[in-house]
């Protein structure tokens, strides 16, 4: 090859590697798994409606990687409420936001003299586009002429995930415009969302059947545990399904703690059908660590084997500990 | 206690005179009224003394001393403090000088300045009511609502 051949091609791919910004290295990457955002920005407005005019009450943004959640309150006198926003992307331009609401009102005053609150509680799940916003009315959809509405807003901002020390770049709130009086209140939090659940079902010790699967946080699924090669015929036909749910994670030392709360059902082999064994079981325990309960009085009681469910709880892949 | 004689009473009742001294102190006491009011004092407080002389802890009896003693204070309009006179003079130019400023500084304050004064004492009250968010006017006892809108029309289509 000539000499002027050779420094013809170094130009062209130098060239192409300008005009393609920087993503000819990195091509192969960003086809299989499309690049996700480093930073998300939420903004929330409050804004008051009144007869078609809008007047913005306060003005915030929540800033941090891609899984920051934060809550929203507002506190009144009579009236309270607790909005919490757990987001997580989805895809590239996608987000999964997964809200839950709490209200509180004071309705009045009982024969006794005591205060009676009427409560709600919601829970609701929102695919959503950087296109899109979610609006939430605290005081529901017909307020009248005057009616309160929050709206959220995610941006992709241009912020890099770390700063220049390297470090981390923290979580941001910035108050664009206070609300009168502290109404309106904003936290933000990062708390890894995705994990793995390894459950084993142990007999006399023994692993007889397991199930793997990837959690949410605060988001229930069903587990069935498959019977091993180890496993009894009376295993294999009593298979479990256990219904669970990663309630909280809480950071602490020697490791972080994942609280979770349980339903157990035996699964009828012809039918499928699930019947409760047990119901409403809880526990809290750290992370890749093992949470053992006795099913003794649950499963297989004339058996006269000992069995145990045992759980584990580790980090998805991309998610860090502290 | 203005007679010079007063000391040897005190030495006399403490038996701590010669014969001689003893002798004179006494014909003394039966012609002085002074030295005759100071030896009835000095007995009473002897008297007093010994009352209290049953404690044998060392920090009761001065604690008792003292209490004896401080009933002799005189009042508190009849006290008085001493100064040095440096101090004196100082305190005195700084008391001077802080009124000179004082009423300089009113002359050459202007009217309208005390005009502009007046409202910022009214800016450190407490906020007035309508500062506040009165929730109540959007509450008629709903539900909350959640959805979510396309941002482009920013219109609130609701999906």
């Amino acid at each position: 090859m000539k000499v002027e051949t050779r420094v013809l091609i170094i130009l062209l791919a130098l060239v192409s590697s300008l005009a393609s910004d920087g993503r000819f290295l990195s091509a192969q990457s960003s086809q299989g798994t499309p690049r996700q955002p480093e930073r998300l920005r939420f903004r929330i407005m409050t804004i008051e409606e009144t007869a078609g005019q809008r007047n913005v009450i306060s003005d915030s943004t929540v800033e941090g990687p891609p899984g920051t959640d934060f809550n929203i309150s507002l506190q009144g006198e009579r009236f309270k409420m607790s909005a919490q926003f757990f987001t997580d992307m989805t895809g590239r331009d996608s987000l999964k936001v997964r809200a839950k609401l709490d209200t509180r009102r004071f309705y009045g005053y009982s024969e006794q003299n005591l205060p009676l609150y009427e409560e709600d509680k919601q829970n609701q799940t929102l695919d959503l586009g950087f296109d899109e916003s979610v609006v939430l009315l605290p005081f529901g959809r017909n307020g009248g002429d005057n009616r309160l509405k929050i709206e959220i807003t995610p941006i992709v901002s241009e912020k890099k995930e770390r700063l220049p020390s390297g470090k981390v770049r923290p979580l941001e709130i910035d108050i664009l415009k206070p609300s009168p009086g502290g109404v309106i209140g904003i936290q933000a939090w990062k708390i890894p969302h995705r994990f793995v659940l390894e459950a084993s079902l142990l007999e006399d010790g023994r692993e007889v059947a397991r199930g793997t699967a990837p959690y949410l946080i605060e988001e229930p699924q069903e587990l069935i545990l498959r019977p091993t090669e180890q496993a009894s015929p009376q295993v294999v036909s009593n298979p479990l399904a256990v219904n669970l749910t990663i309630n909280q994670y809480t950071r602490s030392r020697p490791a972080d703690l994942a609280t979770i709360d349980f339903d157990i059902y035996r699964i009828n082999p012809q039918s499928g059908q699930r019947e409760a064994i047990g119901l409403n079981w809880a526990g809290i325990g750290e992370i890749d660590s093992s949470m053992i309960y006795d099913l003794g009085k649950v499963y297989l009681k004339e058996s006269g084997k000992k069995y145990e469910l045992r759980f584990r709880i580790k980090l998805a892949e991309g998610e860090q500990a502290d | 206690m203005d007679c010079h004689f007063t000391e040897k009473i005190s030495l006399l009742i403490d038996d701590e005179l010669t014969e001689e001294e003893a002798k004179e102190a006494t014909a003394h006491l039966s012609d002085c009224v002074a030295c005759q009011r100071a030896h009835d004092d000095f007995l009473r407080l002897r008297g007093e003394i010994n009352s209290y002389a049953v404690a044998s802890d060392f920090v009761a009896q001065r604690r008792a001393l003292r209490r004896i003693l401080g009933a002799e204070k005189p009042p508190l309009w009849r006290r008085s403090i001493r100064l040095p006179v440096p101090a004196c003079a100082l305190l005195l130019v700084a008391l001077i000088s802080l009124g000179v400023w004082l009423a300089f500084v009113r002359q050459s304050m202007p009217v309208s300045k005390e005009a502009e004064m007046k409202p910022q004492k009214v800016l450190t009250r407490p906020a007035p009511a309508q500062d506040l968010l009165d929730l109540a006017r959007f509450d008629r006892g709903e539900r909350a609502a959640i959805y979510k809108v396309r941002r482009a029309n920013q219109g609130d289509i609701e999906q």
